[in-house]
């Protein structure tokens, strides 16, 4: 690669890019899509150009406005930040080729996703990348309000509803993150991440702003029993939306936890163990509602409610083995981006060819659209946690983790969600080969929406593949 | 229980109590934590030290648009993002020509043409006395609110493109700024010496344009109609 | 006693007292006055911490365009009028002050 490319400041570029392109798609909407598509790309390969610059000079940092912390605000890419970044670039890729196919027909909606979307992409790599719990809280509200007016693009009755509660809920999370982070800069002078951890010194003065932040954080990752708003907002989204609100969103809020937990390493057992419970009890929850749902992006929804569960499970096994439950929990993240993605996606497609969502009427719908099958297969698979795909390492490094240990407890809740999983990825599947009684009308589904799908969820069974390389980027970054 | 007499959507007794539990529970947990440990000194001294190189002699404004002005770049995203998502709920109400009261014309008469001396004079302050974009912003936007609830309503009509152009000009130069200072080795928004201070002052005003039509465009509460 | 003092302690009384009254009224136009005024009386609050930035944009935001906006979305709200909903922002207020 020629030198000037490799001289780019590629940390700033993944977050202007989108920004510039947000506002391009705006004023110009009826050239939205092009611009849209066309900006997506460069984002995607300015968090490639971040990924390289890690590999091969190792963590980078960038102090905006040139003061350095505390005075200024820094950013700091090390290996979490730019599996997050390649994350979000993989899904964001394969959903805005999705999306320009998808919008086609809906000519009033198109000009409006785009310039929300890289709003929401902006607001994602700069969150990945920022080292100041103030600036944070920025990008979280960016966020929050792009997701909810993604939500609300869908414009009907329960869309509308669902995204106000998820407005609600994330503006109260957003408030609580807020008051974590003026009680710190009371307590330690600086909102700067690295300062803090050298700085805090325990006790009230960090646990109360720690709580409030975590409890914040919480709400908008939907953990059980804070997930009411989710199954409403993630269900009634347009697809690609929903893709990208499961896929991506509630990951970053939950990478936040992460960052706070491995900043400040809370000590005591109670805390860890009262998430992994409520992880555990996310699954099953999930689960059993998924099972009940009679539309199929309902059912996709509440399994995000249960499969969050499991990122959860890592925190009451990081006592002893740290490295490893920290790893299958990073992993199964992001398996899950690129899985639920494909099944958002999928369910998409089916949508957009039936006309309907109904699980009981999808009318051997794999005649139709094999391929389109086959992604939400191949999603299913690596959710359920079967080899070789990426949640299949995600849960098995638990696994082993929690049999470490000699903590039997969680290793058969592991056990017993998947299989629950593998239940209703097979009610889908079952009907799907079923002829129904009633008569459908039938669209056309264009091929780009079939293959996003079909290579998103090939990339989830992948990830099973590259995981001796990819774990390895951890390294120094895992308490 | 006393559910039977509460209206729709009124929280139940049960609910309340928890609610308001939880809620004495934070309180207290922040008084706890605030009286519990140190004060740390803050940042202060650090920004006096630094003021004389940022090209704002106002703190507020020094921490604003030059040692944080990431913040402010980012803000200014939430609320071009908040517009555009207003403009995705659909098209502006349809407006009836109304006759306005005369006490509301007679006001509007003295505070209209009042407000963009008001706003340059906030936006010039700022530098060196309180002041700034967002609250010479919020005064254009409260013209332009009165002058819309006068009855004649000449906003929404507005063609959709200087609009639109106008709304995204605040973060469009911020962001051009932030990154055109960069070639020779600055990082971002590194304002170059003996700059800093012009550029700071182009940053807040495209950012009034743009906060004054962002406020006015919230209020109307929906895009132009020859908006697709 | 000290006048500053005693100010303050009237200050921060009002302002407990306009808060509890904005969110415990019944009647919702009202409760939204006594949200502005309770801006106005915070960005007092404000100039009195030294402040007088953020006592500006409490001012300006907070109460002005807070206000406006929540004034906008009352009108709108259904079952006020016969007439369609946010036809007529300023005919309704005048309805509202003749009551």
């Amino acid at each position: 690669m020629s030198t000037w490319l490799a001289a780019l400041p590629w940390m700033v570029l993944a977050i202007a890019i989108p920004l510039l392109g947000a506002l391009a798609a705006f004023v110009q909407p009826r050239r939205a899509q092009v611009i849209g598509l066309s900006f997506s790309f460069l984002t995607a390969g300015a968090a490639v150009g971040v990924v390289l610059d890690f590999i091969t000079l190792g963590p980078q940092q960038h102090a905006v406005g040139g003061w350095g912390a505390p005075l200024g605000i820094d950013l700091v890419a090390d290996g979490l930040s730019i599996l997050m970044l390649g994350m979000s670039a993989v899904v964001g890729v394969a959903v805005s080729i999705y999306a320009r196919a998808y919008f086609v027909p809906y000519p009033d909606k198109a000009p409006r996703f785009w310039p929300l979307w890289l709003f929401l992409w902006a607001a994602l790599n700069a969150l990945f990348q920022s080292a100041d719990v103030f600036n944070l809280y920025v990008t979280l509200e960016l966020m929050g309000l792009s997701a909810v007016a993604l939500v609300a693009l869908t414009g009907s009755g329960p869309a509308l509803w669902g995204a106000m509660r998820y407005l609600l809920v994330s503006l109260l999370g957003s408030l609580a993150y807020l008051v974590g982070v003026a009680l710190l800069y009371h307590a330690y002078g600086t909102v700067d991440l690295t300062l803090l951890a050298e700085r805090a010194d325990g006790g009230l003065q960090l646990a109360v702003p720690l709580g409030a932040m975590i409890a914040g954080l919480l709400l908008k990752t939907g953990l059980f029993p804070f997930h009411v708003w989710l199954p409403p907002a993630h269900g009634s989204a347009r697809a690609p939306v929903s893709a990208l609100l499961s896929g991506l969103v509630v990951k970053a809020s939950f990478y936040l936890v992460l960052r706070l937990w491995f900043t400040f390493v809370p000590e005591g057992e109670g805390l860890p163990l009262l998430l992994g419970c409520l992880g555990a009890a996310a699954i099953f929850w999930g689960s059993i509602q998924a099972l009940r749902q009679k539309r199929l992006k309902l059912l996709v929804a509440y399994s995000t409610v249960a499969q969050l569960g499991y990122l959860f499970i890592a925190f009451p096994l990081a006592g002893l083995e740290p490295q490893m439950a920290w790893s299958g929990s990073i992993y199964l993240a992001l398996s899950h981006a690129f899985a639920k993605g494909a099944m958002f996606l999928a369910a998409g497609a089916i949508m957009t060819q039936g006309g309907h969502d109904e699980i009981d009427e999808l009318d051997l719908v794999v005649d139709r659209m094999p391929l389109t099958l086959a992604a939400f297969a191949l999603a299913g698979i690596s959710l359920a946690g079967l080899p070789p795909s990426g949640g299949f390492v995600g849960k098995w490094l638990l696994l082993e983790s929690a049999m470490a240990q000699g903590k039997g407890i969680w290793a058969a809740i592991i056990i017993v969600g998947g299989l629950l999983t593998a239940t209703y990825v097979f009610r889908v599947l079952g009907f799907a080969f079923t002829r129904s009684e009633h008569h459908h009308e039938r669209h056309e589904v264009p091929a780009a929406m079939e293959w996003t799908a079909l290579l998103l969820a090939l990339g989830a069974v992948l990830l099973g593949f590259v995981a001796p390389w990819a774990l390895p980027l951890l390294d120094g970054v895992l308490p | 229980m006393s559910s039977a007499s509460r209206p729709p959507g009124e929280p139940g007794l049960l609910l309340r109590a928890v609610l308001a539990l939880l809620l004495l529970a934070a309180a207290a947990g922040v008084a706890l934590a605030l009286v519990a440990g140190q004060v740390a000194p803050g940042l202060s001294g650090a920004v006096a030290a630094a003021l004389p190189d940022s090209g704002a002699s106002n703190p507020v404004t020094a921490v604003l648009l030059n040692f944080r002005g990431y913040d402010t770049l980012l803000e200014m995203a939430v609320l071009t993002a908040a517009v555009v998502g207003v403009w995705s709920l659909g098209p502006a109400p349809r407006i009836r020509e109304t006759e306005p009261s005369p006490v509301l014309l007679g006001m509007n008469s003295v505070l209209i043409p009042l407000a963009p001396l008001i706003c340059a004079y906030l936006l010039w302050a700022g530098s060196s006395r309180p002041g700034g974009a967002f609250q010479a912003g919020a005064v254009l936007a409260a013209a332009g609110v009165l002058f819309i609830i006068s009855g004649r309503r000449p906003a929404v009509h507005l063609p959709a493109a200087p609009m639109s152009w106008g709304i995204v000009a605040g973060l469009g130069v911020f962001l051009a700024v932030a990154l055109a200072v960069m070639p020779g080795g600055r990082e971002l928004l590194e304002y170059p010496r003996g700059l800093a201070g012009a550029l700071i002052l182009l940053v807040e005003t495209a950012a009034t344009v743009s906060i004054a039509l962002i406020l006015a465009g919230l209020f109307i509460g929906g895009r132009p109609e020859d908006e697709p | 006693m000290n006048p500053g003092l005693l100010f303050d302690a009237v200050l921060v009384t009002v302002l407990l007292w306009v808060a509890w009254a904005a969110l415990a009224s019944r009647d919702l136009f009202r409760g939204i006055v006594l949200f502005i005024a309770f801006g106005l009386v915070l960005s007092m609050g404000w100039v009195r911490l030294g402040a007088p930035d953020v006592a500006l944009a409490e001012a300006a935001i907070g109460a002005g365009i807070a206000g406006a906006l929540l004034l906008a979305t009352w009108a709108r709200l259904p079952g006020k009028t016969e007439e369609r909903p946010g036809d007529d922002l300023e005919g309704q207020e005048r309805d509202h002050e003749q009551r």
